[in-house]
């Protein structure tokens, strides 16, 4: 079984390019999204069959008819509430959120209703489930795309072939889950990795600042550690003489 | 003016107003206001990306110049110190891990000095290599917002810098780059790249050299740029006199 650990990063991961679908929005514009199904396999993936599940209340918000270039048709928009539950590990959290799905049919109001609560649902999920890291949708809230990754997704990373859509199976049965509910913790920020430092290391790096603040030239630096160490480079000094001469580095830089 | 040695900056600022420009650059005034701290900001990640590049460790080299800012008074726009601090971190690691393996430096952060139908001029890209395989010429930024495309596709400092390469260092690049890191979205925006045309090049430098003979000795004032929005040139009082709260000189 998956540690919290383990899914946490896995949820934190980047989207592959090849997943993003790009829908047009007003203005000519093309928007990134995630489809539904893509979401809840993953779901299913990375959380496991059975460790999530959600709930839906759908609110009809407007309904008429619309002219369309073949004649009426029925139209139709829904809101829905969404709640998403799922144990990561030991945690339980869950989710709230709402999505919004309309429907167009010419011949049946039911058809039009139908497709409207399916698209109200499945939206509410997606907004739900990319609370859970950037790999669920969360990236493309992001305009840098910088978690975004241009490799496609490799096989077996989702568990599935890239290129060969799975079937949908159906959305898992609502559960209601007990209590003792927590919010998922995001991954904290990778805190950068330092390495152990020598003397050696902290005076290349008081010298690369020390030039790029244009205190001294490195003919003038080589200069200074001929006269008082007799050396040509930092390289050669002495463990004792490189002490001394990151202090005097230091000095400068202040 | 056409004796001295013109980089794009000053090139720019004397566009702007060429008494400002003999302010800052010929008589070397400093002016009363803050230093900037988005600038120094600047200047320590591109010390960092310079180290990084050379295969040194950047995010020490980041932390200690930024360090030299933490009690210093500075002026800040919209981000101060802390909040720079770690944005500085995440862009560098950010760029160590998806862009820097993609560079290989030839000459990066030198001075050159070249000339153009009579006129010196000189400058000091950020990187002169091969980015993805492609000959470029490089300049990183940091900024506010997302750069727009066209901000490259007339840009005259990456021109400036094509040319002083060609000339100096024998470095005819294939395309000219921006790297803009983007503070309020706090990644990397994706290289801004153009393909390098050398008759637009030396078109943009006919230009350039016209404007500059153009320049006067008396260095006259822009009043347009005096005031823009909040901003106020820090030597509105040495041209035109303290303002009295009546507005009489």
């Amino acid at each position: 079984m998956k540690t919290y650990e383990e899914i946490a990063k896995e949820l934190d991961s980047n989207i592959p390019r090849d997943v993003i679908s790009k829908r047009e929005a007003a203005g000519g514009r093309y928007l990134d999204y995630l489809e539904g199904w893509y979401v809840i396999d993953r779901l299913n993936k990375v959380l496991g069959i059975g460790n999530w599940a959600y709930t839906s209340q759908v609110s009809l918000v407007e309904r008429g008819e619309i002219e369309q270039r073949s004649g009426k048709a029925f139209s139709v928009h829904y809101i829905a509430s969404v709640r998403l539950v799922a144990n990561i590990g030991d945690k339980k959290t869950e989710f709230t959120d709402y999505g919004y799905g309309d429907g167009t049919d010419r011949g049946s109001q039911g058809k039009a209703h139908e497709l409207a609560v399916k698209e109200a649902v499945t939206d509410g999920l997606k907004r739900c489930a990319k609370n859970l890291g950037l790999s669920m949708g969360l990236a493309l809230y992001d305009k840098t795309r910088e978690y975004v990754n241009e490799e496609k997704e490799e096989e077996g990373s989702n568990g599935r072939d890239t290129g060969v859509a799975p079937h949908a199976q159906g959305l898992p049965p609502a559960v209601h889950s007990g209590g003792g509910i927590n919010r998922v913790q995001t991954v904290p920020k990778p805190r950068i990795d330092t390495k152990e430092k020598t003397t050696l290391d902290a005076i290349h790096v008081m010298q690369r600042v020390i030039f790029a603040k244009r205190l001294t030239t490195a003919q003038e630096l080589k200069a200074r550690l001929k006269e008082k160490y007799g050396v040509e480079s930092s390289d050669k000094l002495s463990e004792d003489q490189a002490k001394v001469f990151l202090t005097e580095l230091q000095g400068m830089v202040v | 003016m056409k004796t001295r040695s013109w980089s794009y900056s000053e090139f720019s600022l004397a566009l702007q107003c060429q008494r400002r420009y003999k302010h800052v650059v010929i008589d070397k005034i400093k002016p009363e206001s803050l230093e900037s701290g988005d600038m120094a900001f600047g200047s320590a990640l591109h010390a960092a990306l310079n180290a990084l590049l050379k295969k040194e460790d950047g995010q020490a080299v980041f932390r200690v110049f930024w360090d030299t800012y933490k009690d210093k008074k500075l002026f800040y726009s919209r981000f101060a110190w802390p909040e720079l601090s770690d944005l500085g971190e995440r862009f560098i690691a950010r760029f160590e891990r998806k862009e820097a393996h993609k560079y290989v430096p030839h000459t990066m952060e030198e001075r050159l000095y070249g000339e153009y139908k009579g006129i010196k001029l000189e400058g000091t890209a950020d990187f002169y290599g091969e980015y993805d395989g492609i000959l470029t010429v490089s300049d990183f930024k940091t900024t506010a917002y997302a750069y727009e495309k066209s901000k490259i596709l007339h840009s005259l400092q990456l021109n400036l810098y094509a040319f002083l390469g060609m000339q100096c260092l024998d470095f005819e690049p294939e395309a000219l780059c921006y790297v803009p890191f983007v503070k309020a979205t706090g990644g990397l925006q994706g290289v801004q790249k153009v393909t390098f045309d050398r008759e637009k090049m030396f078109a943009m430098l006919d230009d350039m050299v016209t404007i500059i003979e153009g320049f006067s000795s008396s260095f006259p004032k822009n009043p347009n740029i005096c005031k823009i929005g909040s901003n106020e040139c820090p030597f509105i009082e040495t041209c035109w006199g303290k303002i009295t709260k009546e507005g009489e000189e």
